[in-house]
Parts: C-alpha cells; sequence; structure tokens
C-alpha cells in the first residue's frame, strides 16, 4: 500500500489550490492552541547577548578554587577550636594530687632518700645518725632493746 | 547532514565562529525557544533561558563531538537550563511543590503573553501535575510533535519508556480534565 501510494505521487495526483497554505496554517493552529503568545517581532530582534564578547578577553583565573579555600580554612578553625577545648580542660588533679606528684618526681629527681628529708624536718638530726637509722641493718635484739630501754611506747599505749 | 557537518567545522574555527553561531541562532531560535518556553510557561523567563543557551552553546561547540545531531545536543542544553532555572527559582522562593504548582498557574493567568482559554488553562494545569520528565515528553510530543527516536537522543531515554510515558501523561490529563469539566 505505501509503495503504490509513492509510486502514484509522480503520476499526476493533484491537490487543491491552496492544500499546503491551509496545511501548514493548520500547523500553526495547533501550535498556537497552547495559548502562549510573544512580543511582536521577536524573533526577528532576537539576539545573543554581548557576555560572549565579553568572555573573549582574558579572564582572571584563580589558582586556587573559592571552595577549596574555604575548605582549608574551615578545617584550620576546627582544629584552633578543638585545640582550645583539649586546653581549657581543667586538670584531674586535685591540688593535694599535685603536689604529691611534684613532690615525688622531684624526689626520683634529685635522689633524695628519707633521711635527707628528716634532716630539712630536724636540723639537729645529723646524717650520720639518720644512716643509723637504715633499717635493713637493724637486728630484732636491737628493737627489743630499744622498745625496753629507750622508747616510751609503753606510756604511749597505757595513755 | 552534510550541512550540519559544515555547520559544524565552521563553528569550531576560530575564524568562522562567529558567523557560523549568527546563522546557528537563525536556525534554531525559534524551535528551542518553544520548547523552553513549554517549560517555563513565561515568556520572560523563556527569553532569559534561550540567552543562556546560546551562551553555553557558543562556549562548548569546541566540545561537540559530534556523536549526536546538533539540535539534539542543543535541545538537551535548552532542557538542562530551562530545568535549572526552574529549581533555582523555586529554592529562592522556599515553596512546596503543590504551592509552585498554584504559583505557576497564578502567573499563567496573569500573564499577559497568555491568552488560553479555559480549556488550554486546565491543559497547562493538568500537565503541571504530571512529573517532571513525563512534562517533558509530553510537551514534546504533542506540542513540538517530536519523533520518539529524537526524543529519546534529547532525554536520553530508550524510545519504549518515552512511548511509555507519553501514554501516561495523556490518561492523567484526560482524567484531570474532565474531573475539573465536571465541576
Amino acid at each position: 500500500m505505501m509503495k503504490e501510494s509513492k509510486k502514484n505521487r509522480y503520476h499526476g495526483f493533484k491537490v487543491p489550490d491552496a492544500y499546503f497554505k491551509a496545511f501548514e496554517f493548520k500547523n500553526d493552529f495547533k501550535k498556537q492552541s497552547h495559548g502562549f503568545q510573544i512580543p511582536e517581532n521577536y524573533f526577528n530582534q532576537f539576539k545573543v547577548s554581548n557576555q560572549i564578547k565579553k568572555d573573549k578577553y582574558a579572564k582572571v583565573f584563580r589558582l586556587i578554587k573559592h571552595s577549596k579555600i574555604t575548605y582549608v580554612v574551615g578545617m584550620a578553625a576546627s582544629l584552633l577550636i578543638m585545640f582550645a577545648i583539649i586546653n581549657s580542660q581543667p586538670k584531674t588533679n586535685s591540688l593535694e594530687n599535685y603536689d604529691i606528684a611534684l613532690l615525688e618526681s622531684y624526689l626520683l629527681e634529685e635522689s633524695i632518700y628519707s633521711s635527707d628529708i628528716s634532716s630539712l624536718v630536724d636540723d639537729t638530726v645529723t646524717l650520720y645518725e639518720l644512716e643509723f637509722n637504715n633499717y635493713n641493718n637493724i637486728n630484732d635484739k636491737e628493737v627489743e632493746n630499744f622498745l625496753l630501754y629507750e622508747s616510751e611506747v609503753e606510756e604511749l599505749i597505757l595513755n | 547532514m552534510d550541512s550540519e557537518i559544515q555547520l559544524i567545522s565552521r563553528l569550531q574555527n576560530s575564524n568562522t565562529k562567529s558567523l557560523a553561531f549568527n546563522q546557528l541562532v537563525e536556525l534554531y531560535k525559534e524551535r528551542l525557544y518553544w520548547h523552553i518556553r513549554h517549560i517555563v510557561k513565561s515568556h520572560d523567563d523563556a527569553d532569559d533561558v534561550l540567552q543562556n543557551t546560546f551562551i553555553k552553546v557558543f562556549k562548548n561547540i569546541t566540545n561537540f563531538k559530534g556523536e549526536s545531531k546538533l539540535f539534539s545536543w542543543m535541545y538537551r542544553i535548552a532542557t538542562n537550563e530551562a530545568l535549572t532555572y526552574l529549581n533555582k527559582k523555586n529554592k529562592m522562593k522556599s515553596i512546596s511543590s503543590e504551592d509552585y504548582k498554584q504559583f505557576m498557574i497564578e502567573k499563567l493567568t496573569e500573564d499577559i503573553y497568555f491568552d488560553g482559554d479555559d480549556i488550554q488553562l486546565n491543559l497547562q494545569k493538568a500537565i503541571l501535575e504530571l512529573p517532571e520528565k513525563q512534562q517533558l515528553v509530553f510537551n514534546m510530543k504533542y506540542f513540538q510533535e517530536m519523533k520518539y527516536k529524537d526524543m529519546a537522543q534529547i532525554l536520553d531515554t530508550s524510545e519504549g519508556a518515552l512511548k511509555a510515558s507519553y501514554h501516561h501523561a495523556v490518561k492523567k490529563i484526560e482524567a484531570f480534565i474532565k474531573q475539573h469539566l465536571n465541576h
């Protein structure tokens, strides 16, 4: 059927006068049936803006993209805030603990022994005397004698 | 096709680009305008988008590889520009999709460049109820009488999917118009 119609086109079939003119008009009518209108001579006067011509000139290109700068600054700011928060946190050690910790480290660093500390407490006690009090060398007999004749432990207990 | 190849060649040659571009604008401005207009509805918006489309075409024509027809490529740019334009306007107004539809209809009613009657206004309302892609398919098929083959290239969708989409769009529009005519 299709082949026949194509063949017939070249065999003298005629169309009514102004048929194609009317056909074009109908096409326009269908296109215009949406209701949209345009200003008069809009398409005749339409020109692309001069923005294209301006773009012909050399542009200033950013070496580093804005978004990357913003990202880096944001990261730096976050890190600063983090450090500030960490440094501002109060230390868990109390004053008492602080003093003991400092004292312990001082003692360790300076190799100070109990004998040295005692001398600081009582000036009358000499180092020699304190060394005598190196309890590793004291035997049980000495302790017993001390308790019996030198100390006032009984009195302290009774009282 | 040969003339298109020659035109592309002149567009991609810096010596002949300007003159070839004027020719391109003359050839396609009307078709692109109407495609855009059916998406954005308003003449002023369509004018802006048409400008943006041609600017984009001018800037990117050197990258055009001829994998599709020149017109399909331009049509795709126009579609994207129109949708981006609408989305940007929507975001600026921070309105819901329902309010957006209402806004578009009100704008159309007040538009001096819209002289459609009640049927045409209802048709536009019905089109706005469709999902975005169905709106595109319907406008391109019904108003612009585009072939499915060309639509497939522009929308990067299979012909079968487009036919199904158009069929569904027509059904929904018919139902909408019938419902509103009865009121």
